[in-house]
């Protein structure tokens, strides 16, 4: 209680003391943007640590289902039924989609710049649909294909 | 946000009778009583059964990680599951090491075929279009893009032409050097931070061989000294057996000395009475006792021939 500027209880100027400690190693931690976050940062449903054991984000924890590989065409409307389309399945799939694709080109003993040069071909790939298709339509040789 | 409101109260599929709970020894009193004195002293009691409460509200909330990191109380190890005996160091009998097994650090990238393409992808099409399907999927866009003029042959498509080649030719030739040497750099970086542990473990097994060198030494000590005591023993030995023998032959000598004295006073008091003897009694023999007992001799001599015949 008396915690004021000129009075503190023992307990306050105990050394440790983790109510009373506002320093941070990192400043992200001493903002603390995890409060205003806690909707985006919740384990899934299904998460149950004693069965699955620690918690792997390139994981899905729902029930088993196929593989878009392994679907045949078709299932994949019912297949895309069975997915989760709520705002946050799409969230999860795409930090699952992320982690995926971190654990299988940098988490690794020989990391090597295979990932950037993926991002680098998708990226070449938008600007060169999208911006440089439209740029070179003046500079084509033929009007009809 | 709407999630959190539509969420069930499920449990967690274990009917809490068949559980037993111990809890922690104090240190959940510990954190009772820090939460609860900040506050006041009255409210002791009611944040007791409200911790209470609140665990069991708790048990059916979802899992969020600041309730582990607030209160440590609210971990308890669990003395029984479904009539089997549980351990402090075997707490998690439901856990599923098939379907989840536990993390391993990966040892290389997946490949790749181009330096963008997955090799998943070329599994995935070898049933349906052999080896060179998606070699023909790409030489085809290729092909429809020129066909289609979405690839524009203008006058800069030498440049990327020769660009392509030259980056491919120094990626394939200077690549994999390059990534050797920033794996170095990074090896060397995290053997620093792993080499103290290690060099101060090989530095403590040195430490320990010479404190065992020493010891052996110090045993090694006492047999040294017991040689040195057998080795003087042995000296102090040899010149006390010396001294006898010194001893001995001295008083040997003395006695002998007056045993050759007697004996030579005897041989010469002998010899002298014998020759002494016989001179006398060679003076004293006459002619006549000479005669006579020659006589006699050959009477002797006559009966034994005739005896003997």
């Amino acid at each position: 209680m008396t915690d004021a500027w000129y009075s503190k209880t023992n307990e306050t100027i105990i050394p440790g003391n983790p109510d009373r400690i506002k320093a941070k190693w990192d400043p992200l931690q001493y903002l603390n943007l995890a409060q205003y976050l806690k909707v985006f940062n919740e384990y899934p449903r299904d998460f149950n640590p004693r069965v699955h054991g620690p918690y792997c984000p390139w994981r899905y924890y729902g029930k088993r289902d196929l593989s878009f590989g392994d679907v045949k065409l078709a299932d994949v409307p019912a297949w895309i039924a069975r997915r989760d389309k709520t705002p946050m399945g799409v969230y999860q799939g795409g930090i699952r989609t992320f982690w995926k694709f971190y654990r299988a080109y940098m988490d690794n003993k020989k990391p090597n710049l295979i990932w950037y040069t993926q991002i680098f071909v998708v990226a070449s790939l938008f600007n060169f649909i999208f911006y440089a298709i439209p740029d070179r339509k003046h500079y084509k040789w033929a009007k009809y294909h | 946000m709407l999630t959190k409101f539509l969420r069930p109260f499920v449990p967690n599929g274990v009917a809490t009778s068949l559980i037993a709970y111990r809890p922690l020894s104090i240190s959940n009193r510990f954190f009772q009583n820090a939460n609860s004195k900040s506050t006041s002293v009255d409210k002791s009691s009611k944040t007791d059964e409200k911790s209470l409460v609140g665990q069991e509200n708790k048990k059916e909330k979802a899992l969020r990680v600041e309730d582990s990191l607030k209160d440590l109380s609210s971990i308890k190890w669990r003395t029984e599951h479904n009539g089997k005996r549980l351990w402090p160091h075997d707490q998690w009998p439901e856990r599923d090491l098939v379907n989840f097994p536990p993390y391993k650090l990966r040892e290389a990238p997946n490949a790749v075929r181009w330096y963008f393409v997955p090799e998943s992808w070329f599994k995935f099409f070898y049933d349906k279009t052999g080896v060179t399907g998606p070699y023909m999927f790409f030489y085809g866009l290729i092909i429809y893009g020129f066909s289609k003029e979405y690839i524009v042959l203008w006058y800069d498509f030498t440049e990327y032409l020769i660009l392509a080649a030259a980056v491919i030719t120094v990626v394939k030739k200077v690549g994999p050097s390059v990534g050797d040497i920033f794996r170095g750099w990074h090896q060397e970086e995290v053997d620093r931070y792993t080499s103290v542990v290690n060099n101060s473990k090989a530095m403590a097994g040195k430490m320990l061989h010479g404190y065992e060198e020493s010891l052996s030494r110090a045993k090694n000590v006492g047999q040294l000294a017991d040689a040195r005591k057998d080795i003087i023993n042995m000296a102090l030995e040899t010149a006390y057996r010396d001294r006898m023998r010194q001893m001995y032959e001295a008083v040997k000598r003395r006695l002998d000395y007056q045993v050759a004295l007697q004996n030579a006073r005897k041989d010469f008091e002998r010899t002298n009475m014998i020759n002494w003897i016989t001179t006398e009694v060679k003076k004293a023999i006459t002619a006549k006792q000479e005669q006579d007992t020659l006589q006699a001799c050959l009477n002797q001599l006559r009966q034994i021939a005739q005896q003997s015949r």
